[in-house]
This record gives C-alpha cells, structure tokens and sequence, in this order.
C-alpha cells in the first residue's frame, strides 16, 4: 500500500495502476489493496437517460452574478436563486425545506 | 449545434453518450483566459445538488472543493490513503477516495463514472476534474463555438 501511495502522490499513476494490479494478485485477501485496485483498475461506469433539462437559465444568472452574491454559496434552478448562504453545511439545511422542481446547480461566487 | 449533436450522438456507432453546455468563465471572477467549467453531481451528496469543475487535462487527479467535500463527506467509501500530492500552489497533503461522479447532459444519457478523487482541508479553489482516474476514463469532445462538452465512457 505504502509503495502504491508513494507513487499516487509522486504523480506516477500508471506504476501505481500496475503495483496495485500486481499486489492484488499477490495478496487477494488484503482489503485495502482490493480496494485500491478496484479504483485503479476495475472502476465501472453507467449511463442513464437525460431529463431533457438544461441549465442555460443558471449559467446567464451565473455570467453577471449581484454584488451582495460575491464570496457565497448560491443554490439555482433555473434563474431563480433558492438559496445562499456561506457554508455547504447552512445551504444544505436551506435546501431541506425547500420543495424544488430539480436539483440546484451550486456555485461559490468569486 | 444540433448538427454537432446529431453527428456525435446519433450516429450508429456514436462518439458520444451524452452532451451538456459548460461555462467558460468562473462566476465572478474576471479571468484572463477562457477555462471549460462543466457540471457533475457527486453520488450522495445531501440535497442531491450538482456543482462545476474545471476540466482540466493537465490536472493529475480530480481534486474536491471544500463544499463538494463537506457535501459528500457522510457517503464517502473508505478512504485509500493519504498521501501528499505536488500542485500548482505546492505540496498539498489529503486523502484519496473513490467517488462516483455523474456528468450530466442535456442530451443523450447522464454518465456515472467510479473517479479517484483528492480531498485536501482548506482546498479554497474550485473543484477540479483531472486526468488520472477521472478524465483518462472518458471519450470527450468540445466545441468552443458553442460551448459544448460531448463525453462517453472510454471503451
């Protein structure tokens, strides 16, 4: 595992692909190195049908955002601002409450 | 744009999967360059919202913003390991996880992908969608004219 993270974090990716796809073969019983294997090398991948939404209203909000929006966290569907607030954590709880027609798209204004 | 969609979309053995348009600039901020932000959900995450990320083929790995994180931090797979990784702003030290991203279209079919993604405490910057473990994963195409971003599943 050491070797593996040493190579992640030197940004060897492909060596860490193969030590993990060698260790996993070595040591089948070993979770972590399955888990990281898995990550590596047996990742999945699924596809599902659009809505047919698109976030066109959000991105031209989004392209000349008010003043008093600069440094928040702001919750859009559509062009309507459902929710800002300065942490993940409060703009969730903002949410909560709020029945919405789809999912926000959140934004940290610069 | 249409064309471009039915071309790379439509055909027999498509190109793509999936369309959606994305932002050339970062809210708010005034940026010399045009970037390519697009929209992905993290899998799990409370309130079910969706973010952008900088695409980023010269980023190594996907790197979580501090709200990405703090919304997926309760459905997070075990962690892989920490490690300290070498970025543009120097050693950072985080730990790495598997995420299930899902790049959303407005064409086609939505696409969930297993990513390795980087969670650093204090990362102030956007997320980001990088190379290894996340973009190497995809087929995808951009159309500067219109600012749309077609993906797939590498095969």
């Amino acid at each position: 595992m050491e070797e593996i993270l040493s190579h992640l974090g030197a940004l060897r990716y492909r060596k860490a692909q193969l030590v993990a796809q060698e260790a996993a073969a070595r040591f089948p019983g070993h979770a972590g190195i399955r888990r990281m294997d898995r990550a590596l090398n047996r990742w999945k991948a699924a596809t599902r049908p659009a809505d047919g939404h698109s976030r066109t209203e959000e991105l031209a909000w989004l392209r000349s955002p008010p003043e008093s929006a600069r440094g928040k966290l702001v919750a859009l569907v559509g062009s309507e601002l459902v929710a800002a607030a300065d942490t993940m954590a409060e703009l969730t709880e903002c949410l909560r409450s709020k029945p919405l027609s789809r999912s926000p798209l959140v934004v940290r204004i610069g | 744009m249409a064309d471009f969609d039915s071309a790379l979309l439509d055909s027999e053995e498509p190109f793509a999967t999936g369309a959606s348009t994305y932002s050339d600039t970062y809210p708010g901020v005034d940026e010399l360059h045009p970037r390519i932000y697009v929209e992905f959900r993290p899998k799990g995450a409370d309130s079910d919202p969706s973010f952008l990320a900088l695409l980023d083929t010269g980023g190594h790995y996907c790197i979580l913003s501090e709200e990405v994180a703090s919304s997926v931090r309760n459905h997070l797979s075990d962690c892989l390991g920490q490690t300290v990784l070498r970025t543009a702003h120097g050693p950072v030290r985080g730990e790495l996880y598997m995420l299930t991203i899902e790049l959303l279209a407005e064409a086609g079919e939505h696409l969930d992908i297993d990513a390795v993604v980087f969670i650093a405490p204090g990362w102030r910057a956007p997320s980001f969608l990088g190379y290894s473990g996340m973009l190497d994963r995809l087929r995808f195409a951009l159309n500067p004219q219109t600012n749309r971003f077609y993906f797939a599943r590498a095969l």
